[in-house]
């Protein structure tokens, strides 16, 4: 069942286009990040979802019903939604309960059910003992999930998050998505969270949108947007890839320094693209001539870094300037002009669009 | 290595001697020291003496309970502390209630044309409070007064229904001139909530005016209630509004009470007396708002969701801006008109026309009259050596309490801010009774008048450069140490240079409130040492309004000048800046 659509959404201040043409269907129950760089219109998107900002065209329905358009706009305290903000926006002048207990006045629940309530999920938060203190009395992290049961308190039907960890350390912040993950589970509250962090946004998340200048570029589960990047855009901004040169040719397709049967790429049906993106963690760099049908090219190490979990190697191959960026595990090491073996599985080489905004 | 060692330890002998020595006179303890000096001459032994004095018998200096029998011996006195109390409340609401709107108004909607409504806000902060009263006595005098006769021209009435001279008169006209700090205050925390947590009680129900008033204007409160007592305090301690309103009223307060001890023969010890309930009224609202705002410190929580976007309010913003209007109107246009029209009048009860139209008021002022052309002098050139002490002095304090530079250096910080719980006429009692008679005899001297200016605003430079050092990251003059040059280097080329505006700020917040300070110069100033607010209160008395507006119109003139010089220098809201 769809929950909440967003529909050729678009958003321009004066001559700024900040959200282009969107759209997004979301189902009930599911959990979609917004995932994008900095000024990607991220924010905008929700804040129209939320009715703080009204589209310059386009809609967003909510079980069917119109929400938003450019001529008419529901007010957000209308939508029943709740929303986590960067800053959480916890209201000093109350307590945690005051807090948590607002929403529920607004929607004038008889009081006792409202005590039973907040008790109930301020135990979920583990918060049920810090419910007299006030929020600069709290931790970062316990400030954040004051906000996160003040939203969920009141049974939204959709929960929109705004970067909710940007503000916390990073321990704290992995604490905290698991616990974002967790209350999802348990609530199954439809949710949209926004992020520029892509491992935020595969913990957390059902479905990631990516976005860039505005526009959705791919939405997809985590496993196929790291594994099917579609463009070149999905594939640089999500993990590390090379993007590789190839020029299709009948049943083949020539790259710089080698060529691969179509059909043994990662991909079915016609190539009509001359982009192909290939992950540095799915090279293999060896010390002597390796066996097998792989793909397999001579060259020495130009670069090194070693980066804890895995080193990053800079290969060049000896027959042309094909210069690949390789992921090993720590165990392989090379060192700087040492002659190489680069082994490519043909399976892992995506073609990937063209750039769609270059 | 032996003679080494024997000439190390003869070096080590002198170098102990001359440490001593540098340690007794060195240049920083020399400082401190002058520093303690200057602080107990201007604050600790003038408060020292208000209460030595209230305990005194004038002619045998044996101690007495007899004084404070005298002071409130009678219902009236205690009545005029009454009255006091009253007048702070009523006008302390009406600041309030002005104020608030306007703040919220300006800080968080879509009401039209804010900037102007808050210039307009600086103007009424600008009106030295008696020459507002002195454009209301015109406004609403029961007879003559311009609101009463243009109320019996258009009704025909034989009377207008308004009369200044009444305690509510009074509350209003003294409203009309306070609540400019309410308005700094509220608006400054408002500027600071982001929309976030008014948007957080949106999307969770509220709308717009449940919002307001749950969220936005409590989480105001502290900084509204924080300038709502000091409002309480300044009115309790005004002079000017009162003599002026109040005595033709017919009513007394507690400064107006405490002048009438001051006038033949001069009773210091009874106005001592009696100025203690005020001083431990202030004190004791000092600590209750300390207790009060202790827990609510809503400093927001979080970080970033710092745009903000005005409410929209419909139609109703025009219903705010009507009212924003008839403040400006109340506070700022009409007074301003009249006391203009009144300077250039032969006769202020005449209407409007050519032949009632003059410039001898001014030349009166400028050229004529030596007593006023004497104050007017003396006023500017007081107001301009106070507030040079004041900014040296409070910044001295403030610089070496903050870098820590001495011992005891908080306790330096304490004393400077001592003088803000002594409304300014009990202040003038203090310096009275220091320093009047012998030995100091400064009486009738214009460096008595000084003084007392210096002590009452040394509080004002002491927090403006406190806040402006704790701005300034220490590093700045470290590195200018590990560089090689030691504290004064530092102090002259990194720490000077960046703080000469905000000094240069508050020299001229000091300045402006130094050319209408009355209270402060009430009881100080001796016939050649006049300055015009207290000039202003003898020419109301001879009913000579003509010549009192031309010197309101020319105090007006010179402060605009030197606030606009100030904005232009430092921006817009350079006085009206929250500290
Ligand atoms: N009220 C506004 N008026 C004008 N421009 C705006 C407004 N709000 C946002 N923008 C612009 O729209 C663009 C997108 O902003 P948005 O806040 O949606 O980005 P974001 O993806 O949330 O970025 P971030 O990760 O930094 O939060 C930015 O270029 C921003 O400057
Ligand atoms: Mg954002």
């Amino acid at each position: 069942m769809d929950k909440l659509q967003l529909k050729g959404l678009t958003k321009k201040f004066a001559d700024l286009v900040v959200v282009d043409d969107l759209n997004l269907t979301l189902r009930a129950g599911e959990f979609v990040s917004l995932l994008g760089p900095s000024g990607c219109g991220k924010t905008t998107t929700l804040r129209m979802i939320a009715g703080f900002v009204t589209p310059t065209a386009g809609t967003v329905e909510m079980d069917g019903r119109q929400m938003s358009s450019a001529s008419a706009s529901l007010p957000p305290e209308k939508r029943r939604m709740s929303m986590i903000f960067q800053s959480y926006a916890l209201w000093p002048n109350m307590t945690v309960e005051q807090n948590v207990a607002f929403g529920l006045k607004m929607r004038k629940v008889a009081k006792d059910e409202a005590r039973r309530r907040v008790g109930q999920i301020l135990d979920v938060v583990q918060l049920g003992h810090l419910a007299a203190r006030y929020p600069n009395e709290l931790s970062g992290g316990q400030q954040q999930r004051v906000s996160l049961a003040r939203a969920l308190v009141v049974q939204p039907e959709i929960l929109l998050l705004d970067e909710p960890l940007s503000n916390l350390d990073a321990n704290l912040r992995e604490e905290m998505r698991s616990e974002i993950r967790r209350l999802h589970n348990e609530f199954g509250i439809t949710s949209i969270y926004v992020t520029h962090d892509q491992s935020e946004a595969m913990t957390t998340s059902d479905r990631i949108a990516v976005m860039n200048k505005g526009r959705i570029e791919q939405i997809d589960d985590p496993l196929t947007l790291y594994t099917r990047p579609k463009t070149r855009y999905v594939a640089e901004f999500i993990g590390r890839s090379n993007i590789l040169d190839g020029k299709p040719n009948g049943s083949s397709v020539a790259f710089n320094g080698f060529e691969v049967a179509s059909a043994r790429l990662g991909c079915s049906g016609p190539i009509n693209t001359r982009e192909f993106s290939l992950r540095s963690q799915n090279l293999a760099l060896h010390a002597a001539c390796p066996a097998g049908d792989a793909v397999i090219l001579p060259g020495s190490i130009t670069e090194r870094a070693f980066l804890g979990e895995t080193w990053d190697y800079a290969f060049r191959a000896e027959a042309c300037d094909l210069k690949l960026r390789v992921m090993s595990p720590p165990v392989s090491v090379f060192t700087i002009g040492q002659r190489v073996w680069l082994e490519i599985d043909p399976s892992h080489i995506i073609p990937i669009q063209d750039d769609q905004h270059a | 290595m032996a003679v080494l060692g024997i000439e190390g330890d003869r070096s080590t002998a002198a170098t102990k001697v001359a440490a001593a020595l540098r340690n007794a006179f060195n240049p920083t303890t020399l400082v401190a020291l002058l520093l303690a000096a200057v602080l107990v001459f201007l604050v600790a032994n003038p408060l020292f003496q208000l209460v030595k004095d209230s305990f005194t018998n004038a002619r045998d200096h044996s101690f007495t309970f007899a004084n404070y029998v005298t002071a409130f011996g009678r219902p009236r006195y205690v009545q005029a502390l009454i009255n006091s109390v009253e007048l702070g409340a009523a006008a302390a609401l009406f600041s309030s209630i002005i104020a608030v709107p306007l703040a919220w108004g300006v800080s968080r909607t879509d009401m039209p044309a804010r900037g102007f409504v808050h210039v307009m806000v600086l103007a009424s902060f600008l009106i030295p409070p008696f020459v507002g009263a002195i454009g209301w006595i015109l406004l609403g005098g029961p007879n003559a007064g311009w609101i009463n006769k243009a109320w019996m021209m258009v009704t025909g009435a034989p009377s207008g229904p308004f009369n200044i001279f009444t305690f509510w008169g009074l509350a209003l006209v003294t409203a009309l001139y306070s609540f400019p700090l309410i308005y700094v205050f509220t608006k400054s925390a408002l500027d600071l909530i982001s929309t976030e947590m008014e948007e957080a009680a949106a999307i969770l129900g509220a709308g717009p005016a449940q919002t307001t008033f749950r969220v936005t204007l409590p989480l105001a409160l502290p900084a509204i209630l924080g300038s709502v007592f000091p409002v309480f305090l300044e009115v309790l301690g005004l002079y000017g509004t009162p003599a002026l309103i109040a005595i033709p009223a017919g009513f007394n307060v507690v400064t107006t009470q405490l002048a009438a001890f001051f006038e033949n023969p001069v009773r210091v010890e009874v106005a001592a007396a009696f100025s203690m309930p005020m001083v431990g009224i202030t004190i004791a609202l000092l600590w209750v708002q300390r207790r009060l705002l202790a827990r609510k410190s809503y400093v927001t929580v979080g970080g970033k969701g710092g745009h903000r976007e005005p409410m929209a309010l419909g139609a109703f913003r025009w219903v705010l801006f009507a009212y924003a209007m008839a403040i400006a109107g109340l506070s700022v246009f009409m007074p301003l008109f009249i006391i203009l029209q009144t300077s250039f009048s032969k006769a202020w009860a005449l209407p409007m026309s050519a032949t009632n139209f003059t410039f001898h008021n001014f030349q009166q002022v400028l050229f004529d009259q030596m007593t006023v052309r004497q104050a007017l002098f003396n006023t500017f050139q007081y107001a301009i050596i106070a507030a040079t002490i004041c900014t040296f002095l409070g910044f001295a304090v403030a610089y070496i309490s903050q870098r820590k530079l001495l011992p005891y250096s908080h306790l330096l910080a304490s004393i400077t801010l001592a003088p803000f719980a002594v409304p300014g006429i009990v202040l003038a009692i203090c310096f009275y009774a220091a320093y009047a008679p012998p030995p100091f005899a400064l009486y009738g001297l214009g460096a008595l008048v000084v003084i007392a200016f210096v002590t009452r605003f040394l509080p004002i430079a002491f927090t403006n450069s406190n806040s402006a050092i704790q701005g300034m990251h220490p590093e700045l003059e470290e590195a200018v140490r590990i560089a090689g040059g030691n504290q004064a280097r530092a102090l002259w080329l990194v720490v000077l240079p960046i703080l000469k505006k905000s000094l240069f700020g508050s020299w001229i917040l000091i300045f402006i409130i130094g050319t209408r300070e009355l209270s402060t110069a009430m009881f100080l100033s001796g016939p050649q040492t006049r300055v015009v607010s207290v000039l202003t209160l003898e020419l109301s008395e001879q009913g000579s309004y003509e010549m009192l507006s031309a010197i309101s119109v020319l105090l007006l003139v010179v402060t605009s000048v030197v606030t606009l010089i100030g904005a232009a220098v430092l921006g817009r809201d350079f006085m009206l800046r929250r500290n």
